[in-house]
């Protein structure tokens, strides 16, 4: 069952009216029984133990690290102040962090957080990674239709939302470990965070002890609460349904032949995709946290309008927020705090450093100036530089991590992991040497001018690194990236065109010429017909104009909250507004028998 | 302050109501609109738009039933005024609702059965979603409609148009058809309602010659597919609700011996049950066809010159054994000179119009005879 569902959204309504009609202490029973459903009705019901088993198996975890705390008598219980626990995002738990003190305790616990951990990454490993593995090892044995032979039946069904749950449920264990979250003591109620349904499809990520408080809230009916849930929910269809469907297909039409789409066109696809991805994971989002406020639960931020971003890194810390924020609290700070990282720290900080003259040069001097420095200044600069290589070096552990994890491929590998790290490594390099540049040349670096330029860079940059991820194998974006370089054939295009039914005759090979061509021969009619890019004339008119209003709401909501502000004016133009929304979505998206509608991007994980 | 909580939960919830309420009641119009345009979609809200209980005869079946029969010459030669609620391979389960959705508006003195689908298989009949959606989605939303989705939507249906809902609200089906929008014509379908210019009758000019199978003179009776048969009792059963006559005809085409043996059986049936049969095919010389030149698609359908004949037959027939009135006001010297009048001048304008688009179909046909332009399936 798919978000954008007609089943799913009766589904929806059904369980909303549930939900305000029980006892409120009740209403986490209802998104347990809405879970569990939704789950099943996924296809496979015997899938939703994988969950299950998960939970049960962080829930005895935790217990048992409840209990050796408990047991053990080095346990120190500290009471922090408030601020701390602010800080730590704990809501209804009480004010205290835990320790699992020294000693056995200590040791036993970490035993049972790695063996938690082991037990919950077992599976994502499994479905995820064995095959990539096995390629990885023996290519020439592997193949797509050898895997599928030699695995049993039910193994060629990865769980719904594995990689989302796995990730909730790691943070939860991690949290507990380190006090900062008190564990649930009621299971069901547990299960009820752990297999949340729309975020168990497609995120965020949630951290339990951000969120919890919301989610055990008794939550009283709220019409304002609703409606605003309901806007945002169709916000995300319209991104979803109109846009991002639209994309889906001129992405595809390329992808799937990039040797007669050449040139021109693997740019626009390149772009197109990027543009697809946005639309389709932050409409993803809006429906996720739409239904969310509905229900009163307050889900993490997952985007933030990221293609403003002036940097790689910046891009990073506005798309998908909760991935970055798990990968970094638990995978890049603990890896920080190893000993092989300190060691690798101080291995670099030695050599770098020593008894050297040095010379330096201030830009700021009329003269050049000479200086011996001390030891004391050498060590200090070489242990600076130390900490900047052996931080890339972590962070590139980070970025092959994250690249893993959206894909058992090279591609992905690179894509997503290899080439941002380059990417921000050399955004962090060349940030001195442009700053001084931009100095020499008595140019703002902040006017708008620049940072515009910035921002379409950045965007470049990421709809490039794109490509990998949505091309089949490292193979296949490699021919797509050589596609490039070279001019679509004449021929190519003429018989494709005649191949999709194009109309416009000679000038098909263009966007533009078609329409053009045919415009004058068949009229206003043409915009019915199909395009070289495998949507109609009226689809890409369709698709630029909703990509301006996407837009338009975007840069309005760096500068307010949109709902917020419609919602202050009079209900006849929120009516209108609202309206105009909804018939449009209905009009124009893609849905429906005849339209295939794709999954969300980010939902197979 | 506790006396205005009620008030202000009232306050709260109202502009969400009243926003429900009106996407409802735009939701039904614009589904009309966008409903796919057509002859069929043309014929239903013809339909809809006569009079209450202005019809004489309603007409269900497939496409023979608006091909055969000439409703304007029927109203302007016999004065007998017959609607075709039919639609292109209509399913014979469709009938029973179709006289349901018939009685809400008119109470038709006879009800006429086009039979040609009943010798069908239901396994074709019902895989393919356009001969259900034509009859679903040229409805007027009700609570017959649904009852025609749940029974017509079945497991045999193979194409994508499975699940259930987007019958029921077909504007899930037909949202991209947003031109429907600036076009005129289409928008005046908002209340599913506007007069057919022809009351449903749908001419043609094509020739496509055939060569007359002579009916088997007493066919042994066979049975139906199953789900015909019980589509057929379901229908019987719905016609004692009303107080209609009905007659079961099939009009002129190339009949197989298979289905003169079916027909049999459905004359059994139906005469068992105390209504009338008959069969065209009987009557190829009364009725005069020539089936080189009366046809438009090698013996399936009648044009414009075979539909006339047909129903000069029907006409007489039908004042031989039914007590029907007569809707004419003009005697029958006028009516020789073609100046008729009737008691409805939307039935008149229909009969003037046909007559002159015979009139420049005869010429055409001839044409397409002598030069041996014949119909070319697509």
């Amino acid at each position: 069952m798919n978000l954008t569902d007609f089943a799913f959204l009766c589904f929806f309504v059904i369980s909303l009216i549930v939900y305000y009609l029980v006892p409120r202490k009740f209403q986490w029973g209802v998104l347990l029984v809405g879970s569990i459903a939704f789950y099943i009705a996924g296809g496979h019901p015997i899938l939703v133990l994988y969950p299950v088993v998960s939970v049960c198996i962080v829930y005895v975890c935790t217990h048992f690290m409840t209990k050796v705390r408990c047991d053990s008598s080095k346990d120190s219980v500290v009471d922090t102040d408030t601020d701390a626990s602010a800080a730590s995002g704990q809501g209804n738990n009480s004010s205290r962090t835990v320790s699992n003190g020294s000693g056995v305790g200590a040791s036993r616990n970490r035993t049972i957080l790695i063996i938690g951990i082991v037990l919950l990454l077992l599976p994502l490993l499994t479905y995820k990674y064995l095959g990539f593995l096995w390629k990885m090892i023996m290519p020439e044995a592997y193949t797509v239709s050898t895997a599928e032979a030699s695995s049993p039946a039910w193994f060629q069904i990865v769980p719904l939302g594995l990689s989302y749950y796995t990730f909730t449920l790691i943070s939860y264990l991690v949290d507990v470990y380190n006090g900062i979250a008190v564990p649930e003591k009621n299971l069901l109620k547990f299960m009820s965070f752990g297999m949340y349904a729309p975020a168990l499809v497609s995120g965020p990520i949630m951290q339990y002890r951000n969120v919890s408080e919301s989610f055990y809230s008794e939550h009283a009916f709220d019409p304002d609460m609703i409606a605003r849930g309901s806007q945002r929910m169709l916000w995300g269809f319209f991104k979803k349904l109109v846009i991002a469907e639209r994309l889906a297909v001129i992405v595809a039409t390329v992808y799937d032949d990039p040797v007669t789409f050449s040139g021109r066109f693997v740019w626009l696809a390149i772009l197109c995709f990027s543009l697809q991805l946005y639309a389709d994971f932050s409409g993803l989002m809006d429906i996720v946290l739409g239904i969310s406020q509905c229900l009163g639960i307050t889900l993490p931020e997952n985007l933030d309008t990221p293609f403003f971003s002036k940097t790689i890194a910046e891009l990073w810390r506005r798309w998908h927020m909760t991935l970055g924020v798990w990968f970094k609290e638990y995978v890049f700070y603990p890896l920080m705090r190893t000993g092989i990282y300190a060691r690798i720290q101080k291995s670099l900080a030695a050599r770098m450093s020593g008894k050297k003259t040095v010379a330096r040069r201030s830009s700021e001097s009329t003269e050049a100036e000479q200086s011996t420095m001390t030891d004391k200044e050498a060590q200090k600069k070489a242990a600076k530089r130390a900490k900047r290589i052996s931080t890339y070096i972590a962070m590139l552990v980070l970025w092959i991590m994250i690249g893993l994890w959206h894909g058992a491929d090279l591609s992905f590998v690179i894509g997503c992991g290899l080439l941002q790290w380059i990417y921000i490594v050399l955004e962090e390099t060349l940030e001195t040497p442009f700053k001084k540049l931009w100095e020499r040349l008595k140019v703002d670096p902040k006017n708008k001018a620049l940072e515009a330029l910035r921002v379409i860079r950045t965007f470049v940059l990421f709809a490039f690194s794109m490509l990998f991820f949505r091309a089949s194998s490292m193979r296949d974006a490699v021919q797509l990236i050589g596609s490039g370089f070279i001019s679509p054939s004449s021929e190519a295009i003429r018989s494709a065109s005649a191949a999709l039914g194009v109309a416009g005759g000679a000038g098909a090979g263009s966007v533009f010429g078609g329409f053009m061509t045919g415009l004058s021969e068949h009229g206003i009619h043409i915009l019915n017909d199909a395009s070289i890019l495998g949507i109609t004339y009226a689809d890409i008119i369709i698709v630029i104009v909703s990509l301006i209003i996407l837009l338009i709401v975007d840069i309005l909501k760096t500068k307010c909250d949109v709902r917020e502000a419609i919602a202050a004016r009079p209900v006849v133009l929120r009516f209108i507004i609202w309206f105009a929304l909804l018939f449009y979505v209905i009009l124009l998206g893609c849905y429906g028998p005849g339209y295939n509608a794709a999954d969300f991007i980010y939902q197979g994980f | 302050m506790k006396d205005n909580k009620p008030h202000n939960s009232i306050r709260r919830i109202l502009p969400a109501v009243v926003f429900t309420a009106i996407f409802i009641v735009l939701l039904i119009p614009l589904s009309y609109i966008l409903r796919r345009g057509g002859d069929t979609k043309s014929r239903f809200m013809g339909f809809y738009a006569e009079p209450k209980d202005s019809l004489d005869i309603v007409m269900i079946g497939s496409s023979p039933t608006y091909s055969c029969c000439v409703m304007p010459e029927l109203y302007g030669e016999y004065g007998i005024k017959a609607y075709p609620l039919a639609s292109n391979v209509q399913r014979p389960i469709a009938g029973q609702f179709l006289v349901k959705e018939a009685e809400k508006t008119q109470s038709p003195a006879l009800y006429m059965f086009e039979m040609r689908m009943y010798v069908g298989l239901e396994v074709g009949l019902g895989g393919n979603m356009a001969y259900t959606r034509e009859v679903t989605d040229n409805m007027k939303y009700s609570a017959n409609r649904i009852d025609a989705i749940n029974a017509m939507v079945t497991q045999h249906i193979t194409t994508e148009d499975t699940d259930k809902y987007t019958y029921y609200f077909d504007i899930f089906k037909y949202h991209s058809n947003w031109g429907n929008l600036i076009d005129p014509v289409q928008l005046r379908s908002w209340r599913f309602s506007s007069p057919n210019p022809l009351k449903g009758y749908k001419i043609t000019d094509k020739v496509g010659p055939a060569e007359a199978v002579p009916a088997p003179d007493d066919p042994v009776p066979m049975d139906l597919d199953p789900y015909e048969e019980q589509a057929l009792l379901d229908l019987l059963e719905t016609l004692k609700e009303t107080d209609a006559q009905a007659l079961f005809y099939v009009s002129p085409y190339v009949l197989k011996e298979e289905d003169a043996e079916k027909y049999a059986h459905i004359r059994d049936v139906v005469e068992a049950a105390g209504y009338d049969w008959l069969d065209m095919n009987q009557y190829y010389d009364e009725i005069g066809l020539d089936f080189s030149r009366d046809f438009s698609d090698y013996g399936v359908h009648t044009n414009a010159v075979g539909a006339q004949k047909c129903t000069v037959f029907l006409g007489e027939y039908l004042r031989g054994h039914y007590d029907l009135p007569d809707h004419r006001t003009t005697d029958d010297s006028e009516q020789a000179s073609g100046a008729v009048t009737g008691d409805d001048p939307s039935w008149d304008a229909a009969y003037v119009l046909w007559q002159s688009e015979y009139e420049a179909a005869i010429p055409v046909i001839e044409q397409r005879i002598e030069t041996g332009d014949f119909f070319v399936y697509e």
